[in-house]
């Protein structure tokens, strides 16, 4: 049950994010959705409802990219690690309460020490991507080579976890 | 072992690939940056993916035991090649109980382990049970793949009924040859008294009766009645199996057959088995310990078994039913070929006890009126089969309350009821 409700609160925090971006209607009912999707999803349990959920919250993201308030956007990788966790933690809250039987502890240790590092380094690699952006933010030429660069901070620091976990 | 994709699984391609379209169709690399850490999980986790290398095998710490014993299986669980998270059910017969979420559980072999869990199970009905197949279901790497499979691993445990034991046995019909605890109509050595006459040239000096021989002035001997034993037949039909409120006919007749055969095994009684149904199958009377380990196997592998084929006592070959032999019937009067064969053996001069199994109070009525009609019609019929029997010889006993209070009920009659000729 805890995992639900911090898989709630993550996707809530990730749904709503767009309207930060653009405070608008649209996307404020957009984000209702997402949310809604979502909690029927941890109710029943079914990846469905995440699924349409991370697709509208997607939409919603693309609404409020278009609409040009926030170019370029420096949090998208620190938006798309949260969005990564949130799948994951939902796909844990599904194994937790879906199995009858017992789960044995090491199995769990395992999901969260996986998670835990794995978002972390994925964490610290996109907040790398956001200082390169404040930086380079005033010179547009340099700006595709520092994504290219934090992308493969990323790349770098999410393979070296899993090998250290593994 | 089949492989198939999650639900996680679609999830992942679907959303990454509308944020990859969405941000080369929109030119926002944000967007391809959201679906960065998917991609990598795909790639990481299907690249990592491959068929486990496992094995599963389940013990019993015992192969026989009564009902209501607890008893515990161990599951040993292998992984040879790379550490899997595994789900693992285990398959129970209907005589074994388990707690639901002891049966199933998730855990963890590493590379090279072996690991073992211990499942509690309690033994609720007699028969052959069985524990297993292991049913298996393994996660790839990202839990985006998975591989279930069922391993045919079984392990047997023979549950033996627990029967009411019988404080008197049945009345017997004719005493055999061997001793036992009967005292025989005829006269012997024995210890029951039974008459005095005159000696003859080879009686016991020991048997002398001074009192009779000081007052007749002759010289007499006392007779006894010897201690003999006896021959009981179970014959349990096994056409059909009624499962009522409370308990099955079939389990009524081989509690009440497992109650007869210890009382009378215990008093030196020989005791033979008839399971009369689609197929028949039969021990012949013998006695002692190792034959009560015989009919304790042989009601294990009783059920019932649907056959059209008519079968009569003409089946069952010499010996099965020794001369003298006091039959006992556990029978649901529904079959015809079993009343058939009961009323047979009570017209060929066996004493036969039937003990009807099917509890009518059990039975209810249907709503409506020609479910009433039909309800007394079926009455109707069963008395009309009580009465066939009667006339055969056949007594007819209700097993109303469990087999066992009509054999206590039994126990007490003073005759074995004889057949009419």
């Amino acid at each position: 049950m805890r995992l639900s409700v911090y898989c709630a609160l993550l996707g809530i925090a990730v749904a709503l994010y767009p309207v930060f971006v653009v405070p608008a209607v649209a996307t404020l009912a957009l984000a209702g959705l997402a949310i809604a999707l979502l909690t029927l999803g941890l109710i029943t349990l079914r990846w469905l409802g995440a699924g349409i959920a991370a697709a509208v919250a997607l939409s919603n993201y693309a609404v409020a990219l278009l609409s040009g308030a926030r170019q370029p956007d420096i949090y998208a990788p620190a938006l798309a690690v949260a969005g990564w966790l949130l799948l994951e933690l939902f796909d844990l809250a599904v194994m937790v309460r879906r199995q009858q039987g017992q789960i044995d502890n090491e199995v769990l240790d395992a999901h969260w020490r996986r998670l835990i590092t794995t978002s972390g380094a994925a964490g610290l690699a996109s907040v790398a991507v956001l200082l390169a952006g404040v930086v380079f933010q005033a010179s547009s030429a340099l700006l595709p080579a520092a994504a290219v660069a934090a992308a493969a901070a990323v790349v770098t620091g999410v393979v070296l976890t899993r090998q250290a976990v593994n | 072992m089949t492989a198939a994709a999650t639900p996680k699984l679609v999830t992942y391609i679907v959303i990454a690939g509308l944020a990859l379209l969405g941000g080369i169709t929109l030119g926002q690399p944000e967007l391809v940056a959201l679906a960065a850490p998917m991609v990598m999980s795909l790639v990481i986790g299907l690249g990592r993916t491959h068929l486990p290398a496992t094995g599963a095998a389940v013990e019993t710490d015992v192969d026989r035991c009564i009902e209501g014993d607890a008893l515990e299986a161990t599951l040993t669980l292998n992984s040879f090649e790379t550490p899997v998270e595994m789900e693992v059910a285990i398959g129970l017969s209907p005589g074994l109980f388990a707690n639901p979420t002891a049966r199933s559980f998730t855990l963890f072999v590493g590379d090279g382990e072996q690991r073992h869990q211990a499942v509690a199970l309690q033994a609720t009905r007699w028969g052959v049970q069985h524990v297993g197949p292991i049913a298996l279901r393994m996660h790839g790497p990202g839990r985006l793949v998975t591989f279930e499979g069922v391993i045919n691993e079984r392990k047997t445990v023979k549950v033996f009924p627990m029967y009411d034991r019988l404080m008197q046995g049945l009345p017997t019909a004719e005493t055999q040859m061997h001793s036992g605890d009967h005292v025989a109509r005829s006269l012997g050595e024995g210890i029951e008294f039974a008459t005095v006459r005159p000696f003859a040239y080879g009686d016991s000096v020991r048997r002398v009766n001074w009192r009779v021989t000081s007052r007749t002035q002759e010289l007499h001997v006392n007779l006894a009645h010897p201690e003999r034993n006896s021959d009981v037949v179970l014959f349990l039909d096994t056409f059909t199996d009624a499962a009522l409120e409370t308990r099955s006919t079939l389990d009524i007749a081989v509690r009440g057959a497992s109650a007869v055969a210890q009382h009378h095994l215990r008093h030196h009684d020989r005791i033979g088995l008839v399971s009369f149904g689609g197929n028949a199958r039969w021990l012949t009377a013998s006695m002692g310990r190792s034959h009560t380990y015989r009919i304790a196997e042989f009601l294990l592998d009783v059920n019932a078994t649907f056959s059209y084929a008519w079968k009569d006592i003409k089946l069952l070959p010499h010996g099965t039913l020794p001369p003298g032999a006091l039959v006992v019937a556990f029978s649901p009067l529904i079959d015809e070929r079993a009343v058939r064969a009961l009323a047979d053996l009570g017209e060929r001069g066996f004493p036969v006890i039937a003990i009807d199994t099917l509890l009518e109070e059990e039975v209810t009525c249907g709503r409506g009126r020609e479910a009433e009609v039909a309800y007394r019609a079926w009455k109707l019929q069963r008395d009309v089969q009580r009465a066939r029997l009667g006339a055969s010889g056949v007594r007819t006993y209700s097993g109303a309350g469990g087999a066992h209070v009509a054999l206590h009920a039994l126990s007490f009659l003073r005759h074995s009821p004889r057949a009419s000729r």
